[in-house]
C-alpha cells in the first residue's frame, strides 16, 4: 500500500525527530524544517515517511500531540516529546553514538 | 502496552475526527511548504505546484499514516461488504459452507455443553469437590453394596478424615399428603441429620434436623425445598411449626431450604420436595436392624482422597460388617464421579467423534473453498494486476472465510443451544444442572473459538491455493475452462471420512435405539408382557402394636381380595416382587472360584405359573412344597448352566449360604432366564424356593396379573382393597421399568441426537461436493446436453462423483462400526453389539440419503440450458 523508500537508516529518522522535538514542541512541518536547517540542507525528508513517522511515535507514546494554533495562526498539529520520549532519545543517541564510533573504527582500520 | 491499546482504541472509536484532523494537518504542511516557496521568490501558483509536488500524494500519505493506526478497519469493512457480494454470487458453496460450519459447530458445542454438564461440571454445592460417596464391596466376592449398615458411620466419623458424614437417599421415595378428601403425591428424600453439613447448605428457613430427631419415634419432622414451599404454600413464613399430615404419619415443618438448592444424586429423579429425617436405630443390634443407608460425606480440608481412603480402609476394619459377609471394604468416591457413571467412556468417544466430525467437515469446507477459489481465480488474478498486494488479496479471503465460519458458529451455538434444551427436556430431572448453552461462558467461548479456528484453517487453506501460482497465470487460463473433470483426490478422500464417521455414530444410535424398543417390548423373561403385572405395596396401617403375624394375615387378606376383582388372573405372593429393590434374602453358591452371588425369590403358591415361567425340565414348585418339601428350589436356565454345566439338575441337592446360613436345596425344575433390576448384562441367577416363616412375614406386597385389554385396572384393585379396608399404592410393572431405564433412555437420546446430526452433516458435504462440481462443470454439461446427453446420464455422471468415496466410507464405517460399538455392550439391552439387523438399517439410512443428498444438486446439472453454459465462455 504504500511504496516508501527508506530515505535514512531505519531507525534514524525516529531519533532525529525525537531529538528536533526535544527543543521545543513542533508541528509536522517545522519538524521538517528544522531538520533541513540543523542538518544544512544536508538531509531531505519525504513527507511520505515523517507522518507515519509521527503517527508510530505517538502510538509508542514517546512523543504526545494536541491541535494548536500555528505562528500565521492556522489550526495545526503540534507535537511534543514525553516523559518516556526523553528516555527514549538518550537511550537511541547513546545507541546512535555507539554505532557510529564502531562503524568510524572499521573504516578508519581499512 | 496500555498505551498502545488505548491509542489504537481510539483511532478506531474516532477514526472520523481523526482522518479530518490528519487531511487538515497535511494541508497545512503543504501550505506552509508553498508559503516558504513564494518568499523565495516563486510566483504563487508554482509555488504551490512545487510544494505539491514535494509533498506527493496527499491520500497515498494518509493511507500511509492510517496504516499505524488499528488493523486497518475500513478495509475490512470493504473485505466483508465484498465477501457478503460474493456469498450472493456463489450460493450453492455459501449455503454448503454456512450449513456445514453451523452443524458442525452446533453438533460440536451441544456434546460439550451436555458431556460438560454430565461429567465434568462442578457440582452446584459449596466445596463441591469435597463431598464424596462412601459404599462397601465386599473383599471377598468383590460385590458392591451401595448401601451400609448405620455402624460404618460412626466408623467413618471417628477416623477424623470426613468432617461429616451423613445417610442420604439416592432412589427418591414419595410420600402422600392429605388435602381435604383425596392424597397429593409428594417427592421425597431421606436424609439424616448431618446431610445438610455434608452438602454445604443449611435450610434457609428455620432448622435443619437434628441427631435426636434421626431416632425411632423423634423423626416426625419435614423440610421443605424452596420450590415446593412456594407453590404449594405461597412462600408464607407461618409454614414453620405447621403440621403436615401424610398418608405415611403426621410431620412438622422446621426449615425450608434455599431456591436452587440442588439435591446431590447419581441417576435421575426428581427433585425432593420434602426431606425428612432417616432413622438409626442404636439400641438394636446391628443384625436384627437390618436397615441400610447410602452413605454421602464431606472431606475434611486439606485432607486428601487417597488419605480419606485410607482412614477409610482402617474404619472398615471396625465394622462389625453386613450379617452374610465378614469382609467389608470401604470405597470412598468423588460424588461427581458417579453421576453417570457407566456412560463415562460412551460420552467421551461421543465426543471425540464429534470433534473429528467437525474437522473433516472443517476440511470439507476448507476443499470447497479451494474449488471456489479455482473458478475465481481469474478475479484474482485482475485484483492483483490491478495493484492489490498478495497480503490484500490474502486477507480478502480470510475475511471470507472467517465470516462464513462466525456466521455459521452464530448460527451452530443456535443450534447446539435448541439442541440442549431438548436433551435437557429428555431429563427434567436435573442431572443435567443449568444445561443451558446461553448462560454458560465456557461453551459459548469453546463455540466461538470453534468457529473462529474452522475460518482460520479454512483461510489458510485458500491462502495457500492462491500463494500457490503467480496471478498471471489466472489471467492466461482465463474462465474456469480447463479444470481437472473429477473430484479431488482430498475431496474424495473427506467425504469417506465423513462418511465413515457417520456410520459409526449412526450404528451406535440404532444399537441404543434397537435396544430402547426392545426394552419396551421385552417381557424381561416372563410368560406374560410386563404392561400385565401390577405390583400391590401394602400400607401399613395406622394402629400401634402391629406384629408380623398381623402382617402376614393382612397380605394374605390383600391376595384375596385382589384376586376376586374382575380381571386380575392371579394374585400371588412373590418375594422380592420383580424389578424391586426389597432385599429378601441373600444367596450365596459355594463355587471352586469362590462363592457366587444369586438372586433369591421366595415364591407363594401358584407364584412361578403366574408369572408364565414354563419348566424346560422338572416341574414348577407346587402348593403343598412349602409345608411337604421347603428344600425345593427351582432354578434359572443360567443357574443351572453355571453349577451343573451339561448335567440334568433335576434332582441334584446344591449346598448354599441363605442369609448366612448353610443348607441344602434341592432343584426340582428348570425355567427360562428371567431378569431383575439390573436390566443390562448377564441375565442373574435367580432361585425360587417356597416361602419360610420369616420371609413370609416380610412380606409387604404382592404381585397381580390381570387379563390383556383390562383398561385402568390398577385402580380397581386399589379400590376394592380400600373397600375392605386395605390401604395399598399399586405400582404397573411397566413404570418401574421406566424409572429403571430413565438415565439410559436420556443417553441413547442423547447418542441418537448427535448421530442424527453426524449424518445431517455428512449429507450436506455430499451436496455440497456435488453442487459445486455441477457448478464447475457447468460448461461441460452444457456441451454435453448439446451433443445430445439425455439429462439421467448427467445425473448418473454427476453421481458417479461421490458414489465411489460414500460406498467406500461407508464400507470401512461399518468395519469400524462393528469393532468400536462393543464398547456399548455394557449399555444395551438384549442387543448383540455387532446385530445384524441394525446394522442393515443403518447401511440403508445412510446409503438411501446419501444418495438423495447428492441428487438433489444433481438435478441442477440436467438442468442446464446448454446455450446459456456455453455463453459462460
Amino acid at each position: 500500500m504504500v511504496n516508501s523508500k527508506p530515505d535514512l537508516l531505519q531507525g534514524t529518522l525516529d531519533l532525529l525527530i525525537l531529538r528536533t522535538l526535544a527543543l521545543q514542541p513542533m508541528h509536522g512541518w517545522g519538524i521538517s524544517l528544522r531538520l533541513q536547517q540543523l542538518s544544512d540542507d544536508v538531509l531531505r525528508v519525504n513527507q511520505g515517511s515523517l507522518y507515519p513517522a509521527l503517527h508510530r511515535l505517538e502510538v509508542q507514546g514517546w512523543i504526545a500531540s494536541e491541535m494548536g494554533t500555528s505562528e500565521n495562526n492556522r489550526r495545526a498539529r503540534f507535537y511534543r516529546l514525553t516523559a518516556k520520549g526523553r528516555r527514549q532519545l538518550a537511550t537511541e543517541t547513546e545507541n546512535w553514538e555507539r554505532m557510529s564510533l564502531a562503524i568510524a573504527k572499521v573504516l578508519q582500520a581499512g | 502496552m496500555w498505551h498502545r491499546i488505548f491509542s489504537r482504541l481510539r483511532a478506531f472509536l474516532q477514526r472520523r475526527d481523526l482522518d479530518q484532523e490528519l487531511q487538515e494537518e497535511l494541508r497545512f504542511h503543504v501550505d506552509m511548504a508553498a508559503q516558504a516557496n513564494e518568499r523565495s521568490g516563486m510566483p504563487r501558483d508554482v509555488a504551490r505546484c512545487r510544494a505539491m509536488r514535494d509533498f506527493g500524494g496527499v491520500l497515498q500519505h494518509a493511507e500511509a499514516v492510517r496504516d499505524q493506526r488499528w488493523l486497518g478497519i475500513d478495509e475490512v469493512r470493504q473485505d466483508l461488504r465484498h465477501a457478503f457480494r460474493t456469498f450472493r454470487r456463489a450460493p450453492v458453496f455459501s449455503v454448503a459452507a454456512l450449513l456445514t460450519f453451523a452443524i458442525g459447530i452446533g453438533a460440536t458445542t451441544a456434546t460439550y455443553s451436555v458431556v460438560y454438564s454430565l461429567l465434568f461440571r462442578p457440582l452446584p454445592l459449596p466445596g463441591a469437590e469435597r463431598v464424596v460417596s462412601v459404599m462397601g464391596r465386599s473383599a471377598r466376592t468383590g460385590v458392591q453394596y451401595m448401601g451400609l449398615p448405620q455402624d460404618a458411620f460412626t466408623a467413618l466419623h471417628t477416623s477424623g478424615a470426613f468432617e461429616s458424614v451423613a445417610s442420604w437417599d439416592y432412589m427418591g421415595s414419595r410420600l402422600r399428603l392429605a388435602a381435604g378428601t383425596h392424597l397429593e403425591p409428594v417427592e421425597a428424600a431421606e436424609v439424616s441429620a448431618d446431610f445438610f453439613a455434608v452438602a454445604g447448605v443449611q435450610p434457609a428457613l428455620g432448622r435443619a434436623f437434628r441427631d435426636a430427631e434421626c431416632r425411632p419415634g423423634a423423626d416426625d419432622v419435614v423440610v421443605l425445598s424452596h420450590e415446593y414451599w412456594q407453590r404449594r404454600f405461597g412462600g408464607s413464613a407461618g409454614v414453620i411449626g405447621r403440621r403436615l399430615e401424610f398418608k405415611e404419619g403426621g410431620r412438622t415443618v422446621i426449615g425450608v431450604m434455599p431456591p436452587g438448592f440442588w439435591y446431590p444424586r447419581v441417576r435421575p429423579i426428581k427433585d425432593p420436595e420434602v426431606l425428612y429425617p432417616s432413622v438409626f436405630n442404636w439400641d438394636k443390634p446391628l443384625a436384627s436392624a437390618g436397615a441400610v443407608h447410602f452413605l454421602i460425606a464431606r472431606v475434611r480440608s486439606g485432607v486428601s482422597l487417597s488419605a480419606a481412603q485410607a482412614a477409610a480402609d482402617v474404619a472398615a476394619r471396625r465394622l462389625s460388617a453386613l450379617p452374610d459377609d465378614k469382609d467389608l471394604r470401604l470405597s470412598v468416591l468423588p460424588f461427581r464421579q458417579q453421576m453417570g457413571h457407566s456412560w463415562r467412556r460412551i460420552l467421551l468417544l461421543l465426543q471425540a467423534a464429534v470433534l473429528l466430525l467437525l474437522l473433516t467437515a472443517t476440511a470439507n469446507v476448507g476443499n470447497l473453498t479451494l474449488a471456489h477459489m479455482r473458478a475465481r481465480r481469474l478475479e484474482f488474478a485482475i485484483r492483483s494486476t490491478l495493484g492489490a498486494s498478495p497480503r490484500r488479496v490474502m486477507r480478502q479471503m480470510a475475511t471470507e472465510a472467517v465470516t462464513l465460519a462466525v456466521a455459521g458458529g452464530g448460527l451452530g451455538i443456535a443450534l447446539a443451544w435448541w439442541l440442549v434444551s431438548v436433551s435437557s427436556h429428555l431429563l427434567p430431572q436435573r442431572l443435567l444442572f443449568a444445561p443451558t448453552v446461553r448462560l454458560d461462558v465456557h461453551v459459548l467461548a469453546v463455540g466461538l473459538a470453534l468457529s473462529v479456528a474452522a475460518g482460520l484453517a479454512v483461510a489458510l487453506v485458500s491462502a495457500m491455493a492462491t500463494i500457490s501460482r503467480p496471478p498471471w497465470t489466472g489471467l492466461m487460463e482465463g474462465t474456469p475452462g480447463r479444470q481437472r473433470r473429477s473430484v479431488g483426490f482430498l475431496q474424495s478422500g473427506l467425504v469417506s471420512i465423513q462418511s465413515v464417521l457417520a456410520v459409526v455414530l449412526l450404528a451406535g444410535t440404532g444399537l441404543v435405539l434397537h435396544s430402547l424398543a426392545r426394552l419396551h417390548t421385552s417381557t424381561l423373561g416372563f410368560g406374560y408382557p410386563l404392561a400385565r403385572f401390577l405390583t400391590v405395596e401394602i400400607d401399613a396401617p395406622t394402629t400401634d402394636g402391629w406384629t408380623r403375624p398381623d402382617w402376614a394375615a393382612l397380605v394374605d387378606r390383600g391376595l384375596q381380595v385382589a384376586g376376586r376383582v374382575p380381571g386380575v388372573e392371579a394374585a400371588v405372593s412373590l418375594s422380592p416382587s420383580p424389578l424391586s429393590m426389597e432385599m429378601f434374602g441373600s444367596l450365596e453358591v459355594p463355587s471352586d472360584d469362590g462363592p457366587v452371588r444369586g438372586d433369591l425369590t421366595f415364591a407363594g403358591p401358584g407364584a412361578l405359573e403366574a408369572l408364565g415361567l414354563r419348566p424346560v425340565g422338572g416341574r414348577l414348585l407346587s402348593d403343598t412344597d412349602a409345608k411337604l418339601h421347603p428344600d425345593a428350589a427351582v432354578v434359572t436356565e443360567g443357574f443351572a448352566r453355571r453349577f451343573f454345566s451339561m448335567q440334568n439338575p433335576i434332582g441334584r441337592v446344591l449346598n448354599v449360604r441363605i442369609n448366612g446360613k448353610t443348607t441344602a436345596r434341592t432343584i426340582v425344575g428348570v425355567v427360562p432366564n428371567v431378569r431383575d433390576r439390573n436390566l443390562i448384562g448377564e441375565s442373574p441367577l435367580v432361585m425360587f424356593t417356597p416361602f419360610d416363616a420369616h420371609a413370609a412375614s416380610r412380606r409387604r406386597s404382592f404381585l397381580v396379573r390381570v387379563s390383556p385389554d383390562t383398561g385402568d385396572i390398577g385402580r380397581s384393585v386399589a379400590a376394592s382393597l380400600k373397600r375392605a379396608g386395605i390401604e395399598c399404592q399399586v405400582s404397573p410393572l411397566a413404570a418401574t421399568r421406566d424409572v429403571l431405564f430413565a438415565s439410559e433412555r436420556f443417553y441413547s437420546g442423547v447418542i441418537s441426537g448427535f448421530g442424527g446430526i453426524a449424518l445431517l452433516l455428512v449429507l450436506v458435504g455430499i451436496a455440497g461436493v456435488v453442487g459445486e462440481a455441477v457448478v464447475r462443470r457447468t460448461r461441460e454439461i452444457g456441451v454435453r446436453v448439446a451433443m445430445g446427453a439425455r439429462p439421467s446420464q448427467v445425473v448418473r455422471l454427476v453421481l458417479r462423483q461421490v458414489a465411489v468415496p460414500t460406498a467406500l466410507g461407508v464400507g470401512f464405517g461399518t468395519l469400524g462400526a462393528i469393532w468400536l460399538t462393543r464398547g456399548l455392550r455394557g449399555v444395551l439391552f438384549e442387543v448383540e453389539p455387532g446385530d445384524p439387523l441394525t446394522f442393515l438399517v443403518v447401511l440403508l439410512v445412510t446409503g438411501t440419503s446419501a444418495l438423495v443428498a447428492a441428487w438433489l444438486p444433481a438435478r441442477r446439472a440436467a438442468r442446464i440450458d446448454p446455450v446459456e453454459a456455453l455463453k459462460m465462455e
